[in-house]
């Protein structure tokens, strides 16, 4: 939800907790699906060094 | 509010896998390194997430996300990346070049300071100071613009000194 500061306090102070609630709500929802995405990255960063270090290792084995 | 289809990492990561290969050639095209991928993944996939936490239903989540936001923020991104190296650029060349000695001038940044600073002067001197830096003697110069060889002469030092002038107050 966007809204400018000029319209929140255009509106009524009822409507305007409301408002003030719902922007907070969904903000607290768009951080949550930030840090899903910043821990799948985190967790595809750590796949990528397991892998980078298996075939490490399967090359050693073969040079051994 | 829609409910979103990515709600785990590993539903995130499944999507990331599915559409890597589109991914990396739309950031190859556009010329960005490759390790932008992955920001450029979360920034375009948030985007794709508040557009459908707005309630705007998304039928096409794979088409939708790669060739509209991704393509789009990949594109600008490059645009900014472009000009961020044109102003790297522009701070790195050196702000003084010597008017007296003819110096070959091959960077573009130098060409147009030239020609901004020969837009303020007068009609003549630009003409003179233009064949002087393509590297014409007096004499063609004179030849040129129907002028005595003595008279280029002392026009080309006047234009100089004023053109040196010029430089050093807009570099």
């Amino acid at each position: 939800m966007e809204i400018t500061w000029k319209e929140l306090l255009d509106q009524k102070e009822e409507s305007r907790f409301e408002l003030l609630q719902q922007i907070y709500k969904e903000e607290m929802e768009l951080v949550k699906f930030r840090n899903l995405l910043l821990k799948a990255q985190a967790k595809r960063e750590l796949m990528r060094v397991k892998a980078k270090e298996f075939k490490g290792n399967l090359v050693e084995s073969n040079i051994l | 509010m829609e409910v979103f289809i990515l709600q785990s990492q590993d539903q995130v990561n499944k999507f990331y896998y599915d559409n890597l290969a589109t991914m990396s050639f739309i950031i190859k095209n556009t010329g960005l390194p490759h390790h932008h991928l992955d920001d450029l993944f979360n920034e375009s996939l948030e985007e794709v997430w508040k557009i459908n936490s707005r309630g705007q239903i998304i039928s096409n989540l794979k088409s939708f996300f790669l060739n509209q936001i991704f393509k789009r923020n990949a594109l600008n991104l490059a645009e900014k990346e472009r000009e961020r190296k044109n102003t790297d650029i522009s701070q790195n060349v050196s702000p003084v070049f010597n008017v007296g000695t003819r110096n070959i001038i091959e960077s573009k940044i130098a060409l147009e300071h030239i020609e901004h600073i020969l837009s303020l002067m007068q009609p003549t001197c630009r003409k003179i100071i233009k064949y002087y830096l393509e590297g014409y003697s007096n004499e063609e110069i004179g030849q040129f613009m129907n002028l005595q060889k003595n008279s280029v002469a002392s026009y080309k030092s006047k234009c100089l000194d004023k053109f040196e002038e010029l430089t050093l107050t807009y570099l």
